[in-house]
């Protein structure tokens, strides 16, 4: 087979970089990972052939930082840049830049990252397309009149949605008219500080609503392709947090209205590559275009685990000019797959970062298990970068294995030094809204996470016998500091290995 | 046997390990509990199995900078060794005392210099980290008599912001 380039260029960092260097691998293509100076020891770092440090930690001036990563990839050798996503994906000037110094871009073209970024027009091209959008206006606005005269005539509840952001930022909600002038003002001015642009849009609020999205892969021959649809409805801070393929309520009529709806959003745009197109999705099977996702998303995995498909073995064929295999399009999708998200953050301090040295780490195995991550026993999680630790994807027959597997899944799931929301994630799973699929995107802000209890009892009595035997040095300290340590713990922190040498057990000769 | 107390969370409870005997068993008794044999049936590649009260857990532990971290059944516990049961009161909600870091990161912004007044919930500054901005706001009506960084610094996990004075008295005003 030839190869679609002869070395790529990741510029990423964590689970995403691992992703695409073993991408590369199996497609006989060199692979140099980007690093930052705080990453020089990642797990990234030794998935590549190469790498290559492109700054200081500061994202900005790193993995942000278009002409130190287009020059680290042509001093390197490299004929395409892959961007995975956050950072520098769905960033035009990378793309550009890419073009100028003679690289491929593993993406999509300027013109359809262009679009995907500006929200107005995206909404504009889509309407024309016929692709169902959320009601509400089409024109970016600064004028106050113009916004009350349109909020009026759609109706509250509704949104105003700053025009270049994204996240909530430059985002209110308005239940009721005499709060409309306020919300206003105040988009307006975050939007204007954060974007340096206070330009809005009103949209119609739709709530109680589920988030999906449908997988599209587009070739540069023009074939477009649709791999079925991501329940991503379990979000917190419009954050997705756990995603399940297919959708609990996506009928086949449903889903064949979607898939169709996003083929023709991908041809609108004039897209090429993985892409996800995101709807909102009503009960009586109702959807409207949310935006375009123009990269390879977090929670690809679930549809690969389904399709059997290597999404990111096909950006890179795809970048490379190959023409989409025609069976993939009439691969039937196997069973049911569920992905959570492993997150540095402290449940116990209200899901607060939680940096740090990982002491100890052990990640879960076993049928329907997949583990994508970005750490390691010994790896350093910096506070610069996302949460995002590993993810872990399980698959089933049914959804209900799925849901369980990952479940034990996660039981098996140990990370020490850092907190993770590893426990948090299984309290949704065992959620009974959860387990009905009765899924809609307040559901964990909502009602999940009010009702959401801790620890039992028998687990925090475990947890203590544990440490008792650890100090007493029946377990797990290193050989003559157990008896010694003072209140504040050793002075430096000991490897695992270190720290369990010398164990002995009873019945095995205990000391 | 040996005793200790350890501290989980809000919780100090009184441990005693007594592993004399000749077949090598461990026995445990948490505060005036029953006293019960562990027993650890399986180890390997870093963790191991305990068997407590008649179930098996798994367990993992490691010794961090904050005492025993040990997981157990995907949830996570910080255990550490305290000087005796729990003192009543302390620096709960309405106290002055130190501000404390929530979490290592960047100070990225500090409202007050020693000397202002401060009221219950006002914001004395914010520390980013992984993309996250979070707030610290005052315990209790007060003096700032101490700020421990400054705009710009990195922080560790648990030092040293603010110190506030709280107001004596007070409940006087409400």
């Amino acid at each position: 087979m030839k190869t679609p380039f002869d070395k790529v260029f990741i510029a990423n960092r964590g689970e995403i970089a691992v992703r695409v260097a073993r991408a590369c691998r199996l497609l006989g293509v060199g692979s140099v990972a980007a690093y930052s100076e705080v990453d020089a020891d990642a797990v990234h770092v030794e998935a590549a052939d190469e790498a290559v440090c492109v700054g200081p930690a500061e994202a900005l001036r790193s993995y942000l930082d278009v002409d130190a990563v287009v020059t680290a990839a042509r001093e390197a050798g490299c004929d395409a840049i892959h961007p995975g996503y956050g950072f520098l994906a769905e960033n035009a000037a990378l793309a550009e830049a890419c073009a100028g110094a003679g690289l491929v871009f593993v993406g999509p073209p300027v013109q359809a990252l262009k679009l995907a970024g500006d929200k107005v027009a995206a909404r504009q091209t889509m309407h024309a397309a016929g692709v169902p959008v959320v009601p509400g206006t089409f024109e970016a606005s600064g004028d106050p009149a113009e916004l009350r005269a349109a909020a009026a005539d759609l109706g509250f509840p509704l949104l105003i949605k700053a025009c270049g952001g994204g996240g909530g930022t430059g985002m209110r909600k308005v239940a009721t008219e005499d709060a409309l002038d306020g919300a206003l003002e105040e988009a307006a001015a975050e939007a204007g500080s954060a974007f340096g642009d206070a330009s809005v849009y009103i949209e119609k609020l739709i709530a109680p609503v589920r988030h999906v999205e449908v997988q599209v892969l587009a070739d540069g021959q023009g074939k477009v392709l649709a791999l079925g649809e991501r329940e991503c409805s379990i979000q917190r801070r419009h954050q997705k947090v756990i995603e399940e393929s297919p959708s609990p309520v996506v009928t086949e009529e449903v889903r064949e209205r979607l898939c169709a709806a996003a083929c023709d959003a991908a041809r609108a745009a004039g897209y090429v590559n993985a892409g996800t197109v995101e709807f909102l999705l009503q009960d009586d099977g109702t959807f409207y275009f949310l935006e375009m996702n123009a990269r390879i998303q977090v929670e690809h995995p679930i549809t690969e685990m389904r399709f059997g498909a290597d999404l990111v073995a096909w950006q890179l064929r795809v970048a490379a000019g190959e023409a989409l295999d025609p069976a993939l399009g009439e691969t039937e999708p196997r069973g049911w797959a569920m992905e959570a998200r492993l997150y540095a953050e402290d449940p116990d301090l209200g899901l607060l970062p939680s940096p740090g040295r990982i002491a100890f780490a052990e990640l879960p195995q076993g049928p329907g298990i997949r583990v994508d991550a970005g750490i390691r026993t010994g790896s350093v999680v910096p506070m610069e970068y996302d949460p995002i630790l590993a993810k872990i994807i399980a698959w089933g027959e049914d959804r209900e294995t799925a849901r369980l597997r990952l479940d034990r899944a996660l039981a098996e799931t140990v990370v020490l030094g850092v907190a993770s929301n590893g426990a948090f994630l299984r309290r949704i799973l065992a959620h009974p809204a959860f387990v009905e699929g009765r899924t809609h995107t307040a559901l964990l802000e909502d009602e999940i996470m009010p009702s959401m209890g801790g620890a039992s009892a028998e687990t925090r009595e475990v947890a203590l016998v544990a440490a008792a035997l650890t100090l007493d040095g029946a377990v797990g300290a290193p050989d003559g500091d157990a008896a010694g340590t003072g209140p504040g713990g050793p002075a430096r922190i000991p490897g695992p290995w270190e720290t369990l040498r010398g164990r002995r057990f009873p019945g095995g000769g205990a000391r | 046997m040996s005793e200790r107390h350890l501290q989980l969370g809000d919780e100090v409870v009184r441990v005693g390990v007594d592993r004399t005997g000749d077949t090598g068993e461990v026995t445990l008794t948490l505060d005036e509990g029953e006293t019960r044999a562990v027993r650890i049936p399986a180890a390997g590649g870093g963790s191991f199995v305990l068997e407590w009260g008649g179930a098996r857990h798994r367990v993992a532990v490691a010794r961090t900078g904050q005492g025993i971290e040990v997981a157990v059944d995907g949830e996570r516990f910080v255990v550490s060794r305290a000087a005796g049961p729990a003192a009543a009161g302390g620096d709960g909600d309405g106290a002055g005392g130190p501000i404390r870091a929530p979490m290592p990161g960047k100070v990225v912004e500090l409202t007050v210099a020693v000397g202002d007044r401060v009221a219950r919930g006002d914001t004395l500054g914010a520390l980013e980290a992984m993309k996250l901005r979070t707030a610290l706001t005052a315990p209790c009506d007060g003096t700032v008599s101490a700020v421990g960084c400054a705009v710009g610094d990195q922080v560790t996990g648990g030092q040293m912001i603010v110190e506030i004075e709280a107001t004596t008295g007070e409940d006087d005003d409400e």
